[in-house]
């Protein structure tokens, strides 16, 4: 069987340091997977060696059963790989709806000739990306702010919005990295809900998690990694019953 | 010589040079300061291009599209060297580019520049005078202008912004950031060839010392005094800055102290915004 997204013995190294370690692991179509694992366990750098920011030194990355690895960036957002950011990174100076448009995986009226010679269809362009990115906004709950600056909206939506933004790339497999950290109690629920609403469209979902109670609310799989290295992978169920992984997770010892 | 009109028509070609600078050190945040020598050339390209007999339109067109190119090819070294690193990059091509104006005096005239820049005419009306070629550059600096807000109102525009504030966000939405700088990096080059061929054409004579660093870094000034990103503060910057002089000639002053003092208020004034009014008179922060 094909899965949605495959990583097969994966291997990054920092200047010595083994950041990730012959990593295994595979995504299926509209499931969500969340990725758990003590800091420094090598989370980020497979969210960056399977979208490109990094090049992985061994292993291969499949989507669909193409493979993309070593692919540039751009090219791998192209083929449906979206993420977002432990640190959100979203555009600060611009509208919310903007930070969606921006995204968007339509990439006309980008260019100065349509802009300047081309008003009318430039303004058209706009238009249309407009509905889209309201459309979308929609899906996460944040039609009513799009006109509101990202700096004016709470951190929940912030953090909706760089979900949004995913959403925009025409993702079909959705990296997240810590969507729910930070979160308030109704902020959290509405994340959980919009990520379940997500998974239940047929998205394809790798996700941080560090809370073993969303962890189990959410997950159909996980994937627990430590030094680099995945230790185990299964339903929720059986890996986080794993007295030995507790011990790692919590620092119980090694 | 009218004065006022003389002032209003530099003030209007500096604006357009001072909206070039704005789409790179404003919009995508390259800080050149070099616009002055992209300037130069667009001056030089129109000067030697009409004196060789080519007409008007055509070598209007051929000094734009020259700055473009060139302006493209000197904004590459910004895509690998961030901030600081091209601010020292561009200071060098700008020197480059007067020792050029100054040594190719086979093509430049070297020190003593290019005298009697004929003005273009039309169907009997001559641009010599100010009275007719306010016209001209006020029409300029409306397409100009139209041409910027068209642009930054565009998803064009705003995808820039976005690769100013978080690029690495940008390329993770898919944006093809390269092609994007490229593309405004030509606008950018366009403007400043305008504004050079004009200047050209009003002042009928150009030398070196008019594009040399010092001009850079006044139209860096109009811009943080009028504020960067804005249309309203690339207009306003150069009619504030370019009325510094002919304030200082009210004071009544020794002919010998206008010129260092002149220097002394654009940096004060320079120096002045950038601690106490950053985002400048209408516009945003750099």
């Amino acid at each position: 069987m094909v899965h949605m997204l495959q990583v097969e013995n994966v291997t990054k190294n920092f200047l010595g340091l083994r950041a990730l370690d012959a990593c295994s692991f595979s995504l299926d179509q509209g499931e969500v997977t969340c990725l758990v694992g003590p800091n420094g366990a090598g989370k980020t750098t497979v969210f960056d060696c399977i979208t490109g920011f990094l090049n992985p030194d061994a292993g291969t990355i499949m989507l669909n059963g193409e493979t993309i690895t070593g692919m540039n960036r751009r090219k791998i957002v192209q083929k449906g790989i979206g993420r977002s950011f432990q640190n959100l990174r979203l555009f600060e100076e611009l509208s919310v709806i903007d930070n969606v448009i921006v995204c968007l995986a339509d990439d006309s009226g980008n260019d100065p000739i349509t802009a300047i010679l081309r008003p009318f269809h430039s303004q058209k362009i706009l238009d249309r990306k407009r509905g889209e990115a309201l459309k979308i906004l929609e899906r996460v709950g944040l039609e009513h702010k799009a006109d509101h600056f990202v700096t004016q909206i709470s951190f929940g939506q912030q953090k909706l919005l760089c979900i949004a933004r995913v959403l925009a790339t025409q993702a079909k497999v959705m990296l997240l990295d810590e969507p729910t950290s930070g979160l308030s109690a109704t902020a959290l629920k509405n994340m959980v809900d919009v990520i379940r609403q997500l998974s239940a469209a047929g998205m394809t979902l790798l996700v941080v998690e560090h809370n073993t109670k969303i962890v189990r609310d959410i997950a159909d799989k996980i994937v627990f990694m430590h030094q680099g290295r995945v230790l185990a992978s299964g339903v929720p169920g059986d890996v986080l019953e794993r007295r030995d992984l507790a011990d790692i997770y919590f620092g119980g010892g090694n | 010589m009218n004065f006022f009109l003389s002032y209003i028509i530099l003030a209007e070609i500096f604006a357009i040079v001072a909206l070039s600078t704005n789409f790179l050190v404003g919009v995508i945040g390259i800080f050149s300061v070099s616009q002055a020598a992209i300037m130069g050339v667009g001056a030089y390209a129109y000067a030697i291009a009409v004196m060789a007999g080519i007409p008007f339109p055509l070598a209007l067109l051929l000094a734009i599209t020259l700055c473009a190119l060139l302006n493209v090819a000197t904004s590459l070294p910004s895509l690998r060297l961030e901030g600081d690193y091209f601010v020292v990059t561009s200071f060098g091509l700008q020197i480059v580019a007067t020792a050029v104006f100054m040594n190719w005096s086979a093509v430049t005239g070297g020190t003593s520049g290019i005298a009697g820049i004929p003005a273009p005419r039309f169907s009997g009306l001559s641009f010599d005078e100010p009275e007719n070629f306010v016209f001209l550059s006020t029409f300029a600096l409306g397409l100009a202008s139209a041409g910027y807000w068209l642009l930054m109102r565009s998803s064009y525009g705003r995808t820039l912004h976005a690769i100013r504030l978080d690029e690495l966000a940008a390329v993770a939405a898919g944006r093809h950031v390269l092609q994007m700088k490229l593309g405004i990096s030509a606008v950018s080059g366009a403007y400043a060839g305008l504004g050079g061929a004009l200047y050209a054409i009003f002042m009928s004579f150009i030398d070196p010392s008019s594009f040399e660093i010092h001009v850079s870094v006044l139209i860096l000034t109009m811009l943080v005094v009028g504020g960067a990103r804005t249309l309203a503060g690339s207009i306003l910057g150069p009619f504030i800055i370019l009325a510094v002089p002919q304030m200082l000639t009210l004071l009544a002053l020794p002919p010998h102290l206008i010129g260092p003092l002149r220097s002394l208020a654009f940096g004060v004034i320079l120096v002045s915004f950038m601690l106490w009014l950053p985002k400048g008179l209408a516009g945003r922060k750099i």
